[in-house]
């Protein structure tokens, strides 16, 4: 039994990936190929117009504001009770050197590694289907669609600062 | 001064015997072995990638290897058809003609979209196993392993034979002595559990940017090769688990599997053997002879 907050953000997850679906269903199926010119156009074509159908997508239509109480007592579970340590190691492993700024609906910048939310918590956070993975980047947690590779949400200032020192 | 001098003859001595073992180490090169070679944090598009892929040719002379685990960081920066062209395809050009194939983990550096590149293997997959001879290996995704990853793996272990060899690869390193990142510890407590019940019986990694074989953890036999185009010259901070260890120069490893018998040599940019041994599989309280 989810809580509130979990469930109003899986069903809206679930919104999310309809739509994704939608989208992906106009778009010629990718399979493994040799030529990475295949690979990139599709993931530019289906952005392109996930963003287009969800143009005015703006933070928290998926982090809702009760998602976000779910996910910050997560969070502060993870972060200060036995896992701790071991929670602050996965976030070390994915040294950002800079200061990232996130925007919902953008592409998720290449220049910058994809950051490992600690695996523990994602056993007790949401499971998110295939299209779909949460990102930790800065003190953010931020939901990506991997095919796409938008930014579709993200939550911030739900990881504790301490956690990203010396990154 | 004279206990210097005797150190100093002890650590000749020392040194005489570690390159007389290495001289002594050969591959069987049996005719039903499985042959491979893994490299790591390889993609920079750079000189010592080239390099390194270079060695990896002169190698294979001698050690003729069918197949490359890559251990993720497959390609560094941007995903453009240049990249995947300059950071991959450019440099193993020579051992993609000659019909190696590569088998890619992702690292934290990778996209998604890697697993759709042809020559990754990867069909589509975050993770993936395959077989090769007696030797059941398993692609993993340490960026993500969340419920559904781990219940594939289990699965995936439990169908494994219980005379395969079973070979996990995958990014992050659940043990390690470098001092970049350190071990990813969270990673550690999800999977060695599983590692240990299913007898994983070795475990490749990359992403700390040496080389190091770590002594044998619960029966498991660990290595990091995550220098294979990156390098943090002095990056290794040596410990109590550290069995062998090389953060000078770029390296990659090769590795020889017959019957129960796994053979590995790590190799410098510049052919020298800085590591080599033999495993016994399943003999979890031996530490890998050299």
């Amino acid at each position: 039994m989810k809580s509130p907050g979990f469930q109003e953000f899986s069903d809206r997850v679930q919104k999310y990936v309809q739509l994704h679906k939608s989208v992906e269903g106009t778009v010629p199926k990718l399979k493994a190929t040799n030529e990475p010119e295949l690979i990139v156009a599709h993931q530019k074509i289906l952005a392109r117009k996930i963003k287009a159908a969800r143009a005015h997508a703006k933070r928290g239509d998926i982090f809702t504001p009760a998602a976000r109480e779910d996910f910050l007592k997560a969070m502060s579970s993870e972060f200060q009770g036995p896992q701790a340590p071991h929670a602050k190691a996965t976030m070390k492993q994915g040294a950002l050197l800079k200061e990232v700024h996130l925007h919902v609906n953008e592409i998720y910048p290449e220049s910058i590694p994809h950051t490992s939310v600690p695996p523990t918590m994602l056993q007790k956070i949401p499971k998110l289907p295939e299209e779909l993975a949460y990102r930790a980047v800065s003190s953010d947690l931020v939901l990506l669609d991997v095919k796409a590779n938008l930014v579709v949400d993200y939550l911030p200032g739900v990881i504790p600062v301490e956690a990203t020192n010396g990154r | 001064m004279i206990l210097r001098r005797r150190f100093f003859l002890i650590g000749i001595l020392l040194l005489l015997a570690t390159a007389q073992r290495a001289d002594e180490f050969k591959f069987p090169l049996k005719s039903n072995s499985v042959r491979f070679a893994a490299i790591g944090d390889m993609g920079t598009g750079d000189n010592p990638e080239f390099e390194t892929s270079e060695q990896m040719n002169e190698q294979r002379k001698n050690f003729p290897f069918d197949f490359v685990l890559a251990l993720g960081d497959n390609l560094y920066g941007g995903h453009s058809p240049t990249d995947f062209e300059k950071k991959f395809a450019s440099p193993y050009k020579a051992l993609l003609d000659s019909g190696v194939k590569f088998y890619a983990a992702l690292g934290n550096h990778d996209d998604a979209s890697e697993r759709f590149y042809k020559p990754f293997n990867m069909n589509g997959a975050n993770y993936y196993s395959f077989k090769k001879g007696n030797v059941h290996f398993f692609a993993l995704d340490s960026n993500y392993m969340d419920p559904k990853q781990l219940e594939w793996l289990q699965k995936q272990l439990e169908s494994a034979g219980s005379n395969e060899w079973k070979i996990c690869f995958f990014h992050h390193p659940l043990y390690s002595s470098a001092r970049k990142h350190g071990p990813a510890t969270d990673l550690r407590l999800l999977l060695e559990p599983i590692f240990v019940k299913y007898g994983v019986n070795v475990v490749f990694a990359g992403h700390e940017h040496v080389y190091e074989r770590i002594l044998p953890q619960k029966g498991i036999y660990y290595f990091t090769e995550g220098s294979s185009g990156q390098l943090r010259a002095g990056g290794l901070d040596r410990s109590d688990i550290t069995a062998a260890g090389f953060d000078t120069d770029r390296a990659f490893m090769l590795v020889e599997v017959v019957d129960d018998q796994m053979y590995f040599e790590a190799v410098s940019r510049t052919g020298k053997v800085v590591d080599s041994g033999v495993i016994q599989r399943q003999q979890a309280a031996t530490a890998a002879k050299p």
